[in-house]
Formats: C-alpha cells, structure tokens, sequence
C-alpha cells in the first residue's frame, strides 16, 4: 500500500513540475511581441489540415508562418477547427486571424476584414461526372442537383442565385467527400464546384470519374487571410508581407511546395 | 459581428420547413426499433435457440458503434450494390436513384433495434421471476403469460426508458447531414449560407430540437400515468 502511495505522490510532483515549466515557458513567450490566435481549418488539404503529428498544416499555415518571420512585432499561435467555427470564433474574440481558402464576397466583406493582398488562385469551375456535356454554365443547372459545402462561396453563390431566379437550383450540401464523389459518379447528384487544383487532388485520389467544365468559370477569385473588423494595422502589416513573400519569390516556391502550382495559376 | 435575433427568426422558418423529416426520420425508426427490437429481446429473455446465441453476440458489438457509422455504412452497403447492378438491371438502376431518406431512415432503424432490445431486455428482467412461475402454474402459455401478465408490467417499466431512446433518436437524427439529407438541422444551416449567421441557424435549429424532445417528455409523463393507472 505504502509504495503505492509513494508512486502516487511521484506522478504528483512530476505533474508539479510540468505545470511550473509551462506556466514559466509561456510566460517568456509572451514578453515582448503581441500574441496573434490564428484559427486554420481542419480538413482541407492541402491548404488547411491537421498533419500526422497533430498540429495544423498546410499552404495557409505555411505562408502565416512565413509572414510572422517578417513581422517581429507579433507572434503567431495557430489552432485547428472546424471550417464553420472559425467565422464564428472571429465573432466571440477567439481568433484574431481565420484561415481556410476564404474568398471575399460583399456579405462577408460587411462583417470581417479582409486581407486587400491575396495569397492563392480561387477560381471555380463546375465538376460533372466524365464524359457529361449538357452543364457548361451555371443557366445550365437549372433542375439540377449540385453539391456544394456549408458557408462555403459556392453556397452562396448558388443560394443567391436561386433568390434571384426563383429556386431553380436543388443545392446538395455535401456530407464526405467520398459520398459526394460517390453520387457525382453515379449520377445521384449532376455537378459540384471545386477549384481546379482541389478537382486534380479529389479525382486523382478517389478513382478519377470526373471531369473538369473547361469553358468558362464558375466564379472568379482569389483566397485571402479574414481578419477581425478592427484589426487594420495587423491587416496592413500582413499586406506589406505578402507584398514582399510575392516579390521575392517565397509565395510561388511555398505554393509549389503545398500545392504543385505557382500560387496565381488556376 | 454582433448577435442578431432576425436571423434566429429566418432559420427558424427555414428549419420548421424541414420538420417533417426530422419527425419521420426519428418516429419512423423508433416505431421499426419497437417492432425488431421486442422480439430480440425476447428471444435472449426465453434463450430462443440459435437467435438468442446469435443476439448475445451481435447486439453487445453493434452497440459500440457510434449513430454516424451505421448512417455512413448503410449509405455505401445500400448504394454500391446497386450501382453495380445498375447496368443489367432495371429496377436497381431506379433504386439507385432513391431519395436518401430511405437510407437515413434503414440507418437510424437499426440503430434504434440494438437501443431498444437492450431496453425492453431490462423491463423484461425487470419483472420479477415469480411472475412467470406463477402464469406457468396456473396453466398458460408462453404467449398468454406474456400479453395478459408480463408485458403489461414490463412496458410500465420500459415506457420512460423508450421515451429517452426516442430522444435520442431526435436528437441523433441530425447527424444524417452526412448523408446530405436536409433535416431540421440542415435547413437553418442551408438559410444562413448567404448571411453567414451560423450561430443565430445553430440556436434556432436548437430551439426545434428541444421544443420536439420537450413534446416528447411530455408525451412519455402522459403515457407513464396511464400505465401506472392500470
């Protein structure tokens, strides 16, 4: 009985120690430079994931990572969550900083505060199954079923799309990515939105039974970093970053590092 | 980005507008888990040959599987098979085709079976073994003993235990989004995709569900006297 009390207390102490270690550990770290919360997406590789070692990874962690070596002034803290979540952490104060591939549109530009430099391509282009011919454009969907993802651009383009045309569109809000892929190419749902580099990862990875609307785009944009509404001065010394990582080169070697592409191709 | 209670209100709408499949998913799949569930129950209670042993094994590991695998595995076990067969076969390239419902609602039914046996296995152990002697003694059957004296006493016991299973069910039900079925849930999210107010569509998704499990409380209160009546 005894020893086992005397282990008990050893696991105490140990649990002491590491307490004291850290609280002093992050005490050091947060002298001097003001602590950003950066908030990243849990699931979108390969921009915004969770990596083997459970730290979040991706292009997006890559390029801040690479901003907040330019900026002494700050210092970055990156979190995981979901992508839903991290719009609504900039509202509570938890984030000073959300990441996933956000593109900007009049809604959200009310809300949040956007990066005026933006850090990769975001054009869409509408995804039907191989060999299908009859979707070239967005009129061309009329009837149809398309899977798209919650609080996603592409959501609200085809929401407002149906508002304003009198609720043509049956929108699919995607599951997994499997199920969708699964329905696309079995004809349960007639297209879905996706960036080309995102098309190239998804039909490589799953079986390669769709094919890429070629003629025109769905929606033309750029990804940015958002921003809490008052944040200007961090968000201006993000720009000049960016403006330099583009200048230099460090922006195209990441973006072909993360993704294969150069960050202003499609 | 300040909170605004219109939005609560739109998704509201929205969500309502989707209620019925939330209800037919949740009383749809508890009613299938009564019907499936009872006689396996049973057949452990009386060690019915070969299905008693077969329920001792199954139902302890389908029991540790969480609600949204049986909703992700149903959907490819269901849909695969079908797809397959659609190029030799007619009716299957239909089938295919089906609204997902019908496989949120295959989902949720097994799951609610595997709740609802191990419910109705403790009302019916909950009846005390001096029960069924004495219906035997007196000269009745096995299904007479059970309608006229058993069950009578096991569902009293069974119903408040139900009435949690069913909001559970409810509740579990939101999680077939998965499967791209526009529930309650999916609806107040599918409203603030142009406004961006998730969280005012996740109060009012929650409003539905805890006025539905709230109804259903209630309901459990009513029948709970009733069976204690008699």
């Amino acid at each position: 009985m005894k020893r086992y009390f005397k282990t008990f207390t050893g696991v105490l102490w140990i649990g002491a120690f590491i307490l004291v270690f850290l609280v002093f550990a992050g005490g050091a770290f947060a002298a001097g430079a003001r602590p950003i919360a950066v908030g990243v997406g849990n699931a979108f590789e390969p921009y915004a994931y969770i990596d083997a070692d459970n730290q979040p990874a991706g292009y997006d962690v890559a390029v801040l990572k690479a901003v907040d070596e330019r900026l002494s002034q700050y210092e970055f803290s990156f979190e995981s969550m979901e992508f839903k979540n991290l719009l609504l952490s900039i509202d509570a104060g938890k984030l000073d900083i959300a990441t996933q591939q956000f593109e900007t549109n009049p809604e959200r530009a009310a809300k949040y505060l956007f990066t005026t430099e933006g850090f990769a391509n975001y054009d869409k282009r509408l995804i039907v199954k191989k060999g299908r011919t009859d979707i070239k454009t967005i009129g061309d969907l009329a009837g149809k079923r398309v899977a798209v993802g919650s609080g996603t651009n592409s959501a609200a383009i085809l929401e407002k799309y149906n508002a304003e045309h009198g609720a043509k569109i049956e929108i699919v809000y995607q599951g997994t990515t499997q199920v969708y892929y699964d329905n696309l190419v079995n004809g349960r749902i007639d297209a879905a939105v996706m960036t080309r580099r995102v098309f190239n990862r998804t039909n490589e990875a799953l079986g390669g039974g769709m094919d890429i609307v070629e003629d025109g785009l769905f929606s033309k944009s750029d990804a940015y970093f958002i921003l809490a509404k008052n944040e200007t001065q961090l968000r201006d010394d993000i720009d000049a970053a960016l403006r330099e990582m583009k200048k230099d080169g460090t922006l195209t070697k990441l973006s072909l590092e993360y993704t294969g592409k150069d960050y202003q191709a499609d | 980005m300040t909170f605004d209670s219109v939005y609560v209100w739109v998704s509201l709408k929205a969500a309502l507008r989707c209620l019925h499949v939330t209800l037919l998913l949740s009383i749809v799949s508890l009613v299938l888990g009564m019907v499936l569930g009872t006689p396996l129950a049973l057949c452990r209670k009386f060690r019915v040959r070969f299905a008693a042993q077969a329920a001792d094994v199954l139902i302890p590991v389908l029991k540790g599987i969480p609600l949204v695998l049986y909703v992700l595995i149903l959907n490819f076990a269901i849909l695969k098979p079908l797809d397959a067969l659609a190029e030799s076969c007619a009716w299957a390239d239909k089938l295919r085709l089906m609204d997902k419902i019908y496989i949120g609602l295959a989902a949720l039914s097994a799951y609610s079976a595997v709740i609802v046996s191990e419910t109705m296995r403790s009302a019916l152990n909950s009846v005390p073994e001096g029960q069924y002697e004495a219906c035997f003694s007196v000269g009745l059957t096995r299904g007479q003993a059970l309608r006229r004296v058993i069950m009578p006493q096991a569902l009293a016991f069974a119903v408040p235990v139900l009435c949690n299973n069913f909001i559970g069910l409810i509740k579990g039900s939101s999680i077939v989004y998965v499967i791209e079925i526009l529930d309650v849930l999916g609806g107040a999210m599918a409203s603030a995709q142009v406004s961006y107010r998730f969280l005012e569509a996740y109060i009012a998704a929650a409003l539905v569900y805890w006025v539905l499990c709230a109804g259903a409380g209630r309901g459990s209160k009513i029948l709970e006297k009733r069976f204690a009546g008699r």
